[in-house]
C-alpha cells in the first residue's frame, strides 16, 4: 500500500496545465506585497489547478470558486492550496489539499494552516517550466510539516479513499472548550441515573488505599518542603499532584479522587462516556476517554472500557487498542482468571495528533477515530 | 511484437472501464492507469513546432476529450471503437488537429500568448507582455487589512489564548497576515505551541477577520 523505496515505477499521471491555469495564477501572485509570498500562491494555485484537471477528466465535481484558494482574503491570511469537492457520488466532500513540490524535492511541506479541516491531501510535482503537474501521491490526513516523499500513498488508493464514507473524528480539543457531541455523555449524569442498569462503575485503580495516606506521600515526595496540617485540603492538595507529578498513574489516581469530591473541579480534566451500542458475549459496552491538559502542553488521556451494567465483569479476551495510522502502539486485554472489572489504556499527546481505537472481541469490532 | 501487445493491454483496460458507468470509482481507477500507461509509453505526438506552453495547452484539451469520449461519445460524433482503431492513432489524430488549430492562431494577428514566466537568476515572475516584475507597489488589500487591525486594536488585544494576554487576535493576525512570520518564530515569542496558535487562529482570528470582509461586500 505504501510506496516501496525500491521501487522506481511509482505510477504517477502528468497533469498539462493551460494558458489559463498561468493566468490564473500570476494574477494572484501579483497579488502579494512579498516575492516569497508571490511565489508560494503561484505554485500553490498551479497544484490546485492541475488536481482540478484531473478530477474534471474523471467527471467528478468540483467547486473551485469556493476553495479557499481561490479566496484572495484567504490566500494572504493562509498558506492554503485547497480544493473544494461537491460531488454526490463520493463518500468524501470538502477540501482536497493540493501541495506543490519543485523538480527534484524529496520533501513536501504541508502547513499547520491545513492540517485540519481537509479530506485529503496530493501531492503535486511542478515541472521548471511550470507547464506540468505530475500527481505523485497522496495521503489521508497529516501531522507533521515534512513528508517525504516516498511515504505517500499511491495514486489508485486516493480515489479508493474519495469513495469511501467520511471518518467522523471524535474532536476532543472541542471537549476542552466544553463542546460535546451528544454520543459522549456526562459521566456524572450517568453514574447518577436511577437505572441501575445504566449506571457505571467507573472507580479507577486501587480502590482500597487510605487517601489521606496516599496524598500525603505524594506531596511529601513533590513538594518535600512543603509541610501539611493533620487536616488535609483535598481540593488544594489533589489539583497540586495533578500537575506536578511526572507519572502518568499518579496524575490519574489523584485526578479521580479529585472527581470523586468535586466532579466538576476545572483541574480534573474533562471525561465522558460513550454507549458502544453493542454487546460483546452479552456485556454491554461502554468506553470513557478522560483528558487533562498539563502544564508543558501536552494532553494526557485515559481511555477505560467496562460494562454498562453495575459491577459486572468484561468477557474475557475482550481487546481494546491504540492506533496510529496502522499500527497498534498500545494494547490491553482482559483476563479469565480473574475476570476484569475494565480495561484500561493511558497516552500523552500534543493538539493535533490523531489516533484511533478499536475494541474487539473474536470477529465484532469496534473502531473510533480521534483528533485531538 | 511488444509494441501492439501494449496497444492490446490498453484496449482491455478500455473495455474493462467501459464496463462501468461514468464517474464511478472503478472506471476512473482504469482511466487513471490507462493515462499514466499511456504517458509512459512514449507514443503520444510530441510537436517540434509548438513552444512547450502552447503543446501543453492543446494537450490538456486533447485528455479531457480522450476521457470524455472514451466509451460514450459526448463531444465526438463516436465514441472509441477497439476494434476500428489504435488508441494512439486516435488520441494523436485528435491532438494533431489541435495543434494545427492552434498554429493557425498564432499565425493570425490576434494571438496573444499569456505565459507568465519565471527568471531563474532572480527567482520572479516576469509577465512577457507587459515586462514588469510582478510585485506591485500598491497592495490595496493587505493595506486594508492592516488599516482594520489597527482601527480595531484596543478590541482584539483583549480576545487572547487562555491565560497569555500576549498571544491576542491582534498580534496574531499581524504577524501572520503583514508581517508573515513563521508559525515557529511566533511559538518562541509568544510562549505558546504552535498547534494551539495555529488553532486560535482558525477558531477566533480569521473568522473575524472574514465577517469583516464579508461586512464591506455588502
Amino acid at each position: 500500500m505504501i510506496y516501496s523505496k525500491d521501487n522506481p515505477q511509482q505510477p504517477s499521471l502528468t497533469i498539462s496545465l493551460t494558458q489559463k491555469d498561468c493566468q490564473i495564477a500570476s494574477n494572484f501572485a501579483q497579488q502579494q506585497s512579498t516575492q516569497k509570498r508571490s511565489n508560494k500562491v503561484y505554485q500553490n494555485t498551479l497544484a490546485v489547478l492541475a488536481v482540478n484537471h484531473y478530477l474534471e477528466m474523471l467527471d467528478i465535481i468540483t467547486d473551485l470558486e469556493a476553495s479557499d484558494s481561490l479566496n484572495k482574503v484567504k490566500r494572504i491570511a493562509l498558506d492554503t492550496a485547497d480544493l473544494k469537492i461537491i460531488d454526490q457520488k463520493l463518500g468524501k466532500n470538502g477540501q482536497i489539499e493540493c501541495r506543490p513540490l519543485l523538480d527534484g524535492e524529496k520533501i513536501a511541506y504541508v502547513p499547520l494552516d491545513v492540517w485540519d479541516q481537509r479530506i485529503s491531501y496530493l501531492f503535486v510535482q511542478l515541472n521548471t517550466d511550470y507547464t506540468q503537474g505530475k500527481l505523485l501521491g497522496f495521503l489521508p490526513y497529516v501531522s507533521q510539516e515534512n513528508i517525504p516523499i516516498h511515504t505517500l500513498h499511491p495514486l489508485e488508493e486516493f480515489l479508493d479513499y474519495l469513495y469511501q464514507p467520511m471518518i467522523n473524528w471524535v474532536r476532543l480539543g472541542d471537549w476542552l472548550e466544553n463542546l460535546f457531541t451528544e454520543a459522549w455523555q456526562d459521566l456524572k449524569i450517568m453514574t447518577q441515573s436511577a437505572d441501575t442498569q445504566t449506571a457505571l462503575a467507573f472507580r479507577y485503580g486501587n480502590t482500597n488505599i487510605d487517601k489521606k495516606t496516599w496524598v500525603r506521600e505524594q506531596i511529601q515526595q513533590l513538594f518535600p518542603l512543603q509541610t501539611l496540617p493533620s487536616q488535609l485540603d483535598f481540593l488544594n492538595l489533589l489539583p497540586q499532584i495533578i500537575q506536578a507529578t511526572p507519572e502518568e498513574e499518579t496524575r490519574w489516581q489523584a485526578a479521580e479522587m479529585l472527581w470523586e469530591i468535586d466532579p466538576y473541579h476545572p483541574a480534573t480534566g474533562v471525561r465522558r462516556v460513550l454507549d458502544l451500542g453493542m454487546e460483546l458475549a452479552g456485556c454491554p459496552l461502554a468506553l470513557m476517554v478522560a483528558l487533562l491538559e498539563k502544564s508543558d502542553q501536552t494532553i494526557s488521556l485515559l481511555l477505560r472500557l467496562s460494562s454498562m451494567r453495575e459491577r459486572t465483569t468484561l468477557p474475557p479476551n475482550l481487546r481494546l487498542m491504540i492506533y496510529e495510522h496502522e499500527t497498534i502502539i498500545k494494547e490491553a486485554k482482559s483476563r479469565l482468571e480473574p475476570l476484569d472489572t475494565s480495561l484500561q489504556l493511558k497516552l500523552i499527546a500534543n493538539i493535533g495528533e490523531r489516533f484511533s481505537i478499536k475494541i474487539s472481541l473474536k470477529e465484532a469490532i469496534f473502531q473510533e477515530y480521534f483528533i485531538i | 511484437m511488444e509494441q501492439d501487445e501494449m496497444v492490446q493491454d490498453i484496449h482491455q483496460l478500455i473495455a474493462e472501464a467501459c464496463c462501468h458507468s461514468k464517474g464511478s470509482l472503478e472506471r476512473n481507477k482504469k482511466l487513471t492507469e490507462i493515462m499514466s500507461l499511456m504517458q509512459s509509453s512514449g507514443r503520444i505526438l510530441r510537436d517540434g513546432q509548438l513552444n512547450q506552453f502552447d503543446y501543453e495547452d492543446v494537450l490538456s484539451k486533447t485528455w479531457l476529450y480522450f476521457c470524455r469520449n472514451l466509451c460514450e461519445a459526448n463531444t465526438a460524433s463516436r465514441y472509441f471503437e477497439p476494434e476500428r482503431a489504435n488508441i494512439f492513432t486516435w488520441f494523436n489524430s485528435y491532438l494533431s488537429y489541435r495543434i494545427i488549430d492552434r498554429l493557425n492562431e498564432i499565425a493570425s494577428e490576434s494571438y496573444q500568448q499569456i505565459y507568465p514566466r519565471f527568471d531563474p537568476e532572480t527567482g520572479r515572475l516576469i509577465d512577457p507582455i507587459e515586462n514588469i516584475p510582478a510585485v506591485s507597489s500598491t497592495n490595496l488589500l493587505i493595506d486594508e487589512i492592516r488599516q482594520w487591525l489597527e482601527d480595531n486594536q484596543k478590541r482584539f488585544v483583549h480576545i487572547y489564548i487562555r491565560n497569555n494576554p500576549n498571544a491576542n487576535v491582534y498580534i496574531i493576525i499581524l504577524h501572520r497576515c503583514i508581517f508573515d512570520t513563521s508559525w515557529k518564530a511566533l511559538s518562541q515569542q509568544l510562549h505558546e505551541s504552535s498547534s494551539t496558535l495555529s488553532n486560535f487562529y482558525r477558531r477566533k482570528c480569521l473568522p473575524l477577520l472574514m465577517q469583516w470582509i464579508e461586512e464591506q461586500e455588502t
